[in-house]
């Protein structure tokens, strides 16, 4: 085949191909991609519907940053964004039960002999007991148990039938209905009765002692070593992007990128402590923590250039899961530092109101 | 392969268009209006009311037909986005029903009162509290579909198994707290969960009334006489936030938001409180007539009272009084037509259905002072409630106050946030703190809607003129002429008082 005809087929075939993806495009465009830039240039504008209509002729006015300035001073901006953040650190968690969980639905777990079969024929009896007694008033108490033979049953069920079993279960939400699953959850949750408040109360309770057995000082000390941690893993994550530049397996902006995300809980963290000692101890710390890495990268031979945009989803996804467990360290820090005062104030209670 | 998809596409686009070219509901003999409103069963009886109210009034084609034909564009009922964005765009409905100041803010509606003198549907026709509602620079822009009040529907047998003395139609917070204080004591068993309340929690629209009462009843107003500034970094205020915190967390009386969930798992039109009252979970209700729609669906007819909102001791009776406003779009093609439909709000037929239905108040209070209103031949258990909503509607009603340089779901959300902040948790802002922070946020928008057109800085400073005068007669001790005055609450209470000038002929407030 001629050269010229290959090219006008590939043609003919590109064509095809965007008139088939034309409506998908041309929607992505519409309802997606122009109300996105539209959005953004309004930011910068002092746009008002009750202004800007077509039955207002009020001119349209850029006003520069005007609109981030009274975003960021607003008094409650930072709460709600230190809310987001905080819910969003579901997001790995997520991602990572997702694939423990896929992982484990991929492995054959059965192990079909009579043993198996007699302890899930025990489960099942200790399971109908349980709910005898949820029905007989014993309330929350038999509400945990009930849970936890509920728990039982499915591995044991899982032991003697397989993965098939797993994999059913876990399909399960899927065909219940959604009011059923609503008020399962409620059921859960429910601050009086529901078998995660009565399985925290104990644990709390202990806790709540534990802490009150032990001087206030020594549990502080949880702030210490969380941030020498958080320093740990700082250090750990800034040499381990070093290296991987070092080797050429990451360009230039995956490193600049990656330890920015890294010093991000660093510097956040700085603007929260109260503790100025801890301040101090964190900012050396996380000096040395950089520093060093970077002069061993200095002093050594860089031989492996990869262009600046190589690896930058690793770098991404290593430098997004450090940065995590830095801000649930912060997270601990701050309750161990906390801990005495909101023991000594009751804080310990499960919330039911 | 690409020849069949591209034959599929075809053949799906002919039957569009055959269906859009058939489709007979597209079609009609005369011009068609729309209807932008809620869902409702009722909305379709209210369509069929009107092309019969049009035929018997005369308003017809040569061959006997309506001259208009309405249609019903439903849209939920929390859901303003539509309409908003439909009205900036050039494309609404041409009736709506909507909150009209916050359409008007937008340039959107259509000045009717011209049409209003002709047709009869002026601002005489509804109730004198709403009018400030309907009316912006002295010109009426709608019509109320229906008047809306808020009151505490009582289970009064509840009480009487209980014990406990029933809540008295008028009453202050004392009363209130005494009552209550019996009511869960004698409810609950000691050393058990809490699970019946003297009242449901108010949420959403109904607690910003719950509130906007309660600073009502000690003479703080969310705006001051002009409305140019928020005024409630006001201790009074403060000890209504302070006030709801202790009766739902030291007195129990009404659910916390944590108690309210684990109660119960059913939501839906006014959520579980409806349920929870006809089972006596709850002893009252703060909701408005339209109540009884659902409360009626129920297997046995409960004996029910009715009680106005309490004021504190001593304070100023007031009840915020609304409407779901129905106004004409000023983009319509038909706007002769859409005030026909305005016409048909104010007109018997119409009005007579709103009583049977107890969607609220009737438009016209004419129709409130019936038989057929106040004693429903259907329902006995319910005569003496009704009455109790349209006496509070003439006696206590005011309209809400709202700044024509602050939308009010702006101001009601901020509001809200204050509110929560102390109801959640204290730590996060005291009473004080949260209102001086929801006055400053109100005054920063305020602030902020000046920027940018000079008519409303115009207005403002005209407005501020005013108000200066009005502090320093004030400050005097001398009266001050009531037009000055544009709040509808402080020319209540104005006159309440004897603070104010009032004109020869004693205008209505």
């Amino acid at each position: 085949m001629s050269t010229a005809s290959h090219r006008k087929r590939a043609r003919r075939e590109l064509a095809t191909g965007l008139l088939f993806l034309g409506p998908n495009i041309l929607g992505f465009l519409a309802f997606t991609f122009l109300p996105l830039l539209l959005s953004l240039a309004l930011a910068f504008s002092n746009w008002d519907l009750r202004l800007h209509n077509m039955f207002r002729d009020e001119p349209l006015r850029f006003v520069g940053l005007d609109n981030f300035t009274r975003l960021f001073t607003a008094p409650d901006f930072w709460r709600y964004l230190g809310n987001t953040l905080f819910l969003m650190m579901a997001l790995p968690f997520g991602i990572a039960g997702s694939l423990f969980a896929a992982v484990l639905l991929s492995q054959d777990l059965s192990a079909g002999s009579r043993r198996n079969r007699l302890l899930l024929f025990i489960g099942a009896l200790m399971l109908a007991g349980v709910g005898g007694l949820a029905l007989l008033g014993a309330g929350a108490a038999a509400m945990t148990m009930l849970l936890g033979g509920v728990v039982g049953l499915i591995l044991v069920g899982g032991v003697a039938g397989g993965s098939t079993v797993y994999r059913t279960l876990f399909y399960m939400p899927h065909f219940t209905a959604g009011v059923a699953t609503f008020i399962l959850w409620k059921k859960l949750y429910s601050p009086y009765s529901g078998p995660i408040n009565v399985f925290l109360t104990p644990v709390l309770d202990g806790v709540g002692q534990a802490v009150n057995a032990v001087p206030a000082p020594i549990v502080q000390a949880g702030l210490w070593i969380a941030l020498l941690l958080l320093i740990a893993l700082l250090g750990f994550g800034v040499s381990r992007l070093c290296a991987w530049w070092h080797e050429g397996e990451v360009g230039v902006g995956g490193l600049i990128i990656g330890m920015l995300f890294l010093l991000l809980p660093v510097l956040s963290g700085f603007s929260w402590l109260s503790v100025k000692a801890a301040g101090i101890v964190l900012l050396c710390g996380a000096a040395v923590a950089i520093a060093v890495p970077l002069i061993r990268l200095l002093a050594a031979d860089h031989s492996f250039n990869a262009p600046a945009g190589e690896g930058l989803g690793s770098a991404l996804i290593f430098s997004v899961l450090l940065m995590v467990g830095q801000f649930v360290l912060w997270g601990l820090s701050a309750v161990m530092h906390n801990l005495p005062a909101m023991v000594g104030d009751g804080g310990l209670e499960p919330r039911t109101g | 392969m690409k020849y069949l998809f591209l034959l599929v596409l075809l053949v799906l686009v002919a039957a569009g268009v055959g269906t859009v070219l058939t489709e007979p509901d597209l079609r009609s003999e005369v011009p068609v209006i729309y209807w932008a409103t809620d869902l409702s069963s009722a909305r379709f009886r209210q369509v069929d009311l009107f092309h019969q109210w049009l035929i018997d009034e005369g308003h017809t084609t040569t061959d006997g037909k309506p001259v208009v034909e309405l249609r019903l564009d439903l849209i939920g009922r929390s859901d303003n986005s539509k309409k908003l964005v439909q009205s900036v765009a050039g494309v609404a409905s041409d009736v709506m029903d909507c909150s009209i100041g916050q359409m008007y803010a937008l340039g959107v509606l259509e000045d009717v009162t011209d049409e209003a003198q002709a047709l009869g549907f002026d601002v005489s026709k509804t109730y004198a509290a709403i009018e400030p509602e309907l009316v912006r620079g002295g010109r009426q822009y709608g019509f109320p579909c229906n008047v809306s009040i808020i009151c505490f529907f009582v289970n009064t047998d509840r009480f009487k198994e209980l014990g406990v003395e029933l809540p008295p139609d008028e009453w202050d917070y004392e009363t209130f707290e005494r009552i209550g204080r019996d009511f869960v004591s004698k409810a609950n068993p000691p050393g058990e969960r809490q699970t019946v309340f003297f009242c449901d929690s108010a949420t959403g629209w109904r607690a910003y009334v719950f509130l906007v009462n309660m600073i009502r009843s000690q003479g703080l107003s969310v705006f001051n006489e002009t409305m140019t500034r928020c005024t409630l970094d006001d201790d009074r205020f403060a000890e209504a936030l302070s006030k709801l915190r202790q009766w739902v967390y030291d007195d129990h009386l009404m659910p916390s938001a944590a108690e309210e969930a684990s109660i119960s798992a059913e939501s839906g039109f006014s959520g579980a409180s409806l349920s929870l009252f006809y089972t006596g979970r709850y002893g009252m209700i703060f909701n408005g007539r339209w109540s009884l729609i659902r409360l009626r669906e129920f297997d046995r007819p409960m004996q029910m009272s009715v009680s106005n909102f309490p004021t504190s001791p001593g304070g100023f009776a007031n009840n915020l009084i609304g409407t779901r406003g129905a106004a004409i779009y000023k983009g319509s093609k038909h706007k002769d037509l859409a005030a026909l439909f305005l016409s048909f709000l104010a007109s018997e037929p119409y009005n007579q259905q709103i009583v049977e239905d107890a969607d609220a108040l009737p438009p016209n209070p004419a129709f409130a002072e019936t038989d057929a209103y106040r004693k429903p031949a259907a329902y006995p258990n319910e005569w003496g409630v009704h009455e109790a909503f349209s006496d509070a509607a003439t006696r206590f009603g005011v309209a809400n106050d709202e700044s024509p340089f602050v939308s009010v779901v702006t101001v009601s959300r901020l509001i809200s946030d204050g509110r929560d902040k102390v109801l959640t948790d204290p730590q996060m802002a005291t009473s004080r703190d949260a209102a001086g922070q929801v006055a400053a946020a109100i005054n920063q928008e305020i602030a902020l809607s000046l920027k940018d057109s000079d008519t409303r800085r115009a207005l403002y400073d005209s407005l501020s003129d005013t108000q200066a005068k009005i502090d320093k007669l004030r400050a005097e001790g001398k009266k001050v002429p009531l037009e000055w005055i544009t709040n509808p609450f402080h020319r209540r209470y104005y006159v309440k008082m004897g603070w104010a000038e009032v004109p020869a002929g004693g205008e209505a407030p």
